[in-house]
């Protein structure tokens, strides 16, 4: 909700008029850091400011030695403090929990009292940042040597609560570019419209379909299976309205100030099938999935088996990167093994290549069973998994 | 480094101009504000008789002070009385049809002398709603009346509660208040308190931008007669979804009404409200040594504080509080002793609201069951009784303030 306070407004307001109308790259970066530290502060607070610092320190200094033990460890450390502040309770109760209840009650107790109240503002986005990062650098690519451009990366304003997960090698020229006043009028005025896209999706569509769905969703069973299928298109349309909204309104800041940050929709529901979902649905995040979790795994260079291995381990990681709960590794392993269908289905003897030649020729069909696939998906990626199983039954009337 | 930037989407049209386009932002906004401004300055909610869940807070509808002054506006002329009604559901009239409604037999009872507007909410404070909007024309009503309710042995936030405090906000960041140093004080605690430095930032943001930009006048207006954008809680269908909120009407039941026989003192919450009506003085009130039920001094100190900083001194003159009693189908069910406690926690709450300088009458006592709809509602026939009561009292007070001669 951060981007929809009058503060939010106010503070990007102030910041991207003096960006622009300042002189000199170095007074620009300077300005731009100062105003990140501010907006960080002002959200994450003292405790939550911490951990960014000292991580960010860790890895500037990892990546500025180009040691491969020091990248490693590095990027562990920031695993592991995402870990510690996302999943700490989630693997205490997945883990411990089993062997023994009272065990982990008293483990749960312990890491309440060193923990703080909620995780570090942004720490999904800035661990894999920093992962990004140190990986890059690991292979061979160059460190980012100025501390107050790797102090932008990590806590530039815009993409810190909510992504879209920047990639250096694209965010670092084109910082430079605008903090060295090469930004037409245009990159305001298209940025501008982009925010206002971004309100228009967030508060508009996605927080009234917020009180439609809570309002609704109770009485699910209740209702005629046409009101079912509109609360679903409602949950449906409501994170991608959410999600996208707030990507718009960080591409668009960004864009004010010339900054241009990556894509992360494109027009998801429209895709033709759950691979072609993958490339339209949060996309940042599925490319650092597919660059950093499943190419390391081995991709699709080791047969079948392994590569489907591969993409349940990779999309089970990512749904528990949306939060620290079974229902979200459930929902990654449902498009995980969507996906593996959707790759090999065609292999199967006969009725596969029919399938195939089916859906490219009537390509509504192959957009509608993909709508329905990801819509009913949504359940449960919103509720737990016996109550997203019931509604999955009443959609179908069953 | 400088590898392939991200795709963009595409880019504008050869005709796009920049300049254009942020010019045409800066006077559509502008426009807006000015329209905004407008729309605050004329009553939009014709035949207004009181605030329907449609148009509250509790309906994600959020009144603005100028629609509200608009509405006493369009109601009381410069030549008449203008007694405005504040306080909770109560004196909203739940449980009265509008054409039965308390305040309009008192607008009957007082003639057209006086103007009486319903601007209670429910579930508000005497501090609330319609307190921020007599005290915001106290200078173009200056023969006013603020009539509002409270319950037995209860102080007050100066700057109203939590739900409606957004009145307050507004008014206050206006400049529509008076000048009362010990509020502005209480203000800048409130506001500056750490737990709540980011939603003080926020409001004071908000409010100094609507002052200008006035986007919660344009919207409420676009939203009460034109389609509104958030879904009406209380409608289920999806095609209400966006309907504008003057398509709800006031559909407030008479408790009396046979069909709902079982609303009225149902038996399934009877233990648990004759429980609230114990407890009203358990915790406010001690037994001294000597055997006396007495109020404890904390609670008195802290009342007379919260009363003396409710109001500004010289609107506590013309504020009427009553005292709202439960009804006698649960006070009956209390001992003897458990009455008489009852009964002196609300002559000693009249005492202290008097002692600060308020008038203030207790009311319910000589009422009978069928006058409340439950434990604290009146049905129309004990809202008629409360409109003599009150009509007594605003005569006096407009003779003693010399509103009337």
């Amino acid at each position: 909700m951060i981007f929809t306070t009058y503060w939010f407004l106010a503070f990007a307001l102030l910041a991207i008029v003096v960006f622009r109308i300042i002189p000199g790259k170095r007074s620009r970066l300077a300005w731009l850091a100062v105003a990140c530290a501010v907006f960080h502060y002002h959200f994450a607070g003292p405790a939550g400011v911490l951990p960014i610092i000292v991580l960010m320190i860790l890895t500037y200094f990892a990546g500025l030695s180009r040691r491969r033990g020091l990248c490693v460890a590095a990027m562990l450390a920031c695993t592991a403090a995402l870990c510690f502040y996302k999943y700490s309770f989630f693997l205490i109760g997945a883990a411990v929990a089993p062997v023994s209840a009272s065990f982990a009650g008293r483990v749960a107790l312990d890491a309440k009292s060193v923990m703080p109240g909620a995780p570090p503002l942004g720490i999904s986005f800035f661990a894999f940042e920093f992962v990004h990062y140190l990986f890059e650098v690991r292979r061979g690519g160059e460190p980012i040597r100025n501390p107050l451009k790797f102090l932008l990366f990590a806590i530039f304003f815009p993409s810190l609560v909510a992504g879209p997960i920047k990639r250096y090698t694209q965010f670092i020229p084109s910082l430079e570019r605008a903090a060295g006043g090469d930004s037409p009028l245009s990159d305001v005025a298209e940025g501008l419209w982009r925010v206002g896209t971004g309100f228009f999706k967030k508060v508009m569509i996605a927080d009234q379909l917020t009180l439609y769905v809570d309002q609704a969703q109770p009485h699910f069973a209740e209702k005629d299976i046409f009101v079912r299928w509109f609360i679903l298109a409602a949950i449906a349309f409501r994170i991608l309205m959410d999600f996208s909204g707030y990507s718009d309104i960080a591409i668009g800041c960004a864009r004010m100030m010339g900054i241009r940050l990556p894509e992360n929709f494109n027009w998801p529901y429209a895709a033709r099938n759950i691979q072609d979902f993958w490339q339209r649905w949060h996309i940042s995040l599925t490319s650092w999935i597919r660059d950093y979790i499943y190419i390391p795994l081995g991709g699709n260079r080791h047969g079948p088996v392994r590569r489907i291995g591969n993409g349940l381990i990779a999309f089970a990681l990512c749904g528990l990167w949306h939060g620290p709960a079974w229902h979200f590794v459930l929902w990654g392993i449902y498009h995980g093994a969507g996906l593996s269908v959707c790759a090999t289905y065609r292999q199967i003897p006969g009725v596969g290549p029919l399938i195939g030649r089916l859906f490219e020729r009537e390509t509504y069909l192959a957009w509608l069973l993909t709508l329905v696939f990801t819509w009913l998906g949504w359940l449960l990626f919103f509720y737990p998994v016996p109550q997203a199983l019931q509604m999955g039954r009443l959609a179908f009337g069953l | 480094m400088s590898e392939n930037l991200p795709q963009l989407p595409p880019g504008p049209d050869q005709g796009f101009r920049p300049s254009w386009f942020l010019g045409g932002v800066a006077i559509g906004l502008a426009a807006l504000a000015f329209l905004g401004r407008q729309a605050g300055r004329t009553d939009y909610h014709p035949d207004f008789i009181r605030l329907v869940t449609a148009v509250t807070p509790e309906d994600n509808y959020y009144p603005t002070v100028d629609e509200l002054c608009s509405i006493v506006r369009t109601k009381c002329s410069p030549d008449q009385v203008l007694v405005i009604v504040g306080g909770n559901s109560i004196l909203a009239g739940v449980w009265q049809p509008a054409a039965e409604l308390w305040s309009e037999k008192l607008q009957a009872d007082l003639g057209p002398r006086y103007a009486v507007v319903n601007l209670a909410f429910r579930g508000s404070e005497p501090t609330d709603g319609g307190a921020v909007i007599a005290e915001a024309l106290r200078r173009e009503y200056p023969r006013q009346i603020y009539v509002a309710n409270e319950a037995l042995v209860t102080g007050e936030d100066t700057y109203g509660s939590d739900p409606y405090r957004f009145l307050f906000w507004q008014a206050y960041f206006s400049g529509r208040l008076m000048r009362f140093p010990i509020r502005d004080f209480r203000v800048r605690e409130y506001l500056l308190d750490k737990v709540r430095r980011k939603e003080s930032l926020d409001i004071v943001i908000r409010e100094l931008a609507d002052r200008v930009l006035r986007f919660h006048d344009l919207w409420n207006r676009i939203g009460y007669e034109h389609f509104f954008t958030v879904p009406n809680m209380y409608g289920g269908a999806i095609p209400e979804l966006l309907a504008p909120r003057r398509d709800f009407p006031d559909e407030e039941r008479d408790v009396t009404d046979p069909e709902l026989a079982d609303k009225w003192y149902p038996p399934s919450s009877e233990a648990a409200e004759l429980a609230i009506v114990r407890g009203t003085c358990q915790l406010t009130y001690e037994m001294t040594p000597g055997g006396v039920w007495e109020m404890t001094p904390a609670t008195r100190s802290e009342m007379h504080r919260t009363l003396m900083e409710a109001f500004p001194d010289p609107l506590k003159g013309r504020t009427l509080i009553l005292i709202s009693r439960s009804s006698p189908h649960y006070i009956s069910q209390l001992t003897p002793l458990e009455q008489a406690h009852y009964d002196q926690a609300a002559r000693e709450t009249v005492a202290i609201w008097k002692d600060v300088g308020y008038p203030c009458i207790d009311y319910g006592r000589d009422f009978g069951p069928e006058d409340f709809g439950d434990r604290t509602h009146l049905s129309k026939f004990g809202g008629k009784k409360l409109a003599d009561l009150v009509a007594v009292e605003i005569r006096e007070i407009a003779v003693r303030r010399g509103y009337l001669k």
